[in-house]
Formats: structure tokens, sequence, C-alpha cells
């Protein structure tokens, strides 16, 4: 993973086709992208790689992105964190709020929608 | 009481009157439109896809689709949902938005409806699949038509 202008972004997502177009998405928006598939690990993997933010699927089998959001809360090294699933707005930002992220974006087919949300998110926290 | 009309009802009394009281289209005034109808879009136009999602969303999507069927069959509510839910989301990622709302019913079907909306998904998942398949191999272009070569 490069270091890039608009920073490192870390993707989590046990969904390859989501995880792929994420990638893809962010990469285009100017951010250097790693991706994981599986949420457990995740908090070493930060350690080691200390992206600025990670972008975390909440419906995960072995731990949802919110439960991970709060162990990345907890731990040395803090990136901004950002919820991303297909569950409405509205839950997706009571939820982001509860677990200390930044804010979440819900999935969606249009990229533009995509890069909307995500520098909303980006901009409420600088 | 503001009108009447006798009984029987003559139709064409009855169109007058209701055009009276609700208000008749301005002379000279443009036809409304009619409803827009339903946009047939398989895969959005606007979502960009690359080729490598788009074999990874076929055979993800093929994987899913068949966990589906039996999960139906079994009338497994848990696994229902579970795999309805992933699926719609890669669905949503590439584009698939009319297949996300079919597979957003399915996970919220009850075990009466479930068959119903499988039936939807499995619809318009042939015609996503159709749609990709068409996208990875263009039509070849006329010009190699006829190359003397």
């Amino acid at each position: 993973m490069t270091r890039s202008m608009r920073g490192r972004v870390l993707v989590v997502d046990d969904d390859i086709v989501a995880l792929e177009v994420t990638r893809e998405r962010l990469e285009a928006a100017g951010f250097g992208v790693v991706t994981r598939t599986s949420a457990l690990g995740t908090s070493a993997f930060i350690r080691k790689e200390k992206p600025d933010f990670v972008l975390l699927d909440v419906n995960m089998p072995s731990l949802s992105g919110d439960a991970l959001a709060k162990l990345i809360a907890d731990g040395d090294f803090r990136p901004r964190v950002i919820l991303h699933s297909s569950q409405g707005r509205d839950a997706l930002a009571v939820l982001a709020r509860k677990c200390g992220a930044i804010g979440a974006i819900e999935k969606t087919d249009d990229d533009e929608d995509f890069r909307a949300q995500l520098d909303g998110c980006i901009r409420s926290r600088h | 009481m503001d009108d009447y009309l006798s009984k029987p009802i003559d139709l064409a009394a009855l169109a007058a009157m209701l055009s009276r009281w609700l208000g008749a289209p301005a002379a000279g005034a443009p036809p409304s439109p009619p409803p827009a109808p339903r946009p047939a879009i398989v895969l959005n136009p606007k979502t960009r896809r690359s080729a490598k999602v788009v074999r990874l969303y076929l055979d993800d999507s093929s994987d899913r689709l068949a966990l589906l069927q039996r999960a139906v069959e079994a009338d497994d509510g848990a696994t229902i949902k579970a795999q309805a839910h992933a699926l719609r989301g890669s669905s949503t990622s590439i584009g698939a938005t009319r297949l996300a709302e079919a597979l957003r019913a399915l996970e919220d079907s009850d075990s009466a409806l479930a068959r119903t909306a499988l039936a939807r998904v499995e619809s318009e998942a042939a015609g996503v699949r159709a749609a990709l398949l068409a996208e990875l191999s263009p039509a070849p272009a006329h010009a190699a038509e006829g190359d003397p070569r």
C-alpha cells in the first residue's frame, strides 16, 4: 500500500465483490487502499499498517463492524472509523455514533453517491 | 349536498359532473404526461464495473443463489436472511438495483412468502447475469467482417 495524498484506507468486508468495488472507488478518489475479508485479526493489522481510515462492513460473521469499531477505539493506534453497510442511513448513523465511528456510508450502486457520503464523513471530523 | 344524479346512473353524466367538480383541463393546456414507467434497467449504467469485479460477482453470486435456493427449500429462515443480505450487498455494489430490491423483499419475507420472493430473485438474477456476460463479451466489430486477410 502506497502513501497517497488523501491518506490510506483499510477496508474490511467479508463480501469480496463489495470489497473490490470499494477499493476501486477509493483509489479513484485518491486514497491508498488495503483490504481484509476477515474482521478477526484487524486490530493487529491496524497496529502494523497504521491506516488513516478504516471502512468497516457491519454485517460480518466473525465479528460485527460496530463491535470491531469499539475494539479499535480501545487500541493504542486509533484510525478514524467509518461504517459501511446496506442498512438504512438513519440506523447506520445511530450505530456509528454508538461505536465511536466518525460516520457511516450506506452501500450504494452510485459511485458519485459513495464519493459524496465519504467526503461528508471525512469533513465531519476534520 | 352539492350536487346529485338520479338513478339509473348515466356514466356520461357522472363523468361530466366529476369533471365539473374536480376541474377539467383548461382549453389548450398540454395533456398531462402519463406516469413514468418503472425503468427497465437491469444494471445501473452510472455504476462503474471493472471486468475483475464482474467476474468476482458472477462466481460469488451463483454460489450464493444456490445457497438461497437450498435455504428456501429447507425453510431455513436464518440462512435465507444472511445469504439474501450478503447477495444484496454485492448486487448493490455492481449496480444491480432491481435484483437488490428483490433480495430485500426475500430478506424481509416470512416463511409463507419466501418461495414467491425467491422466484422474483431468480428471474432478476438471470437478467443480471446475462447483462454482465454481455458486458464481458462485447459484440465483435463489423469492421472485422470481410477482412481480406
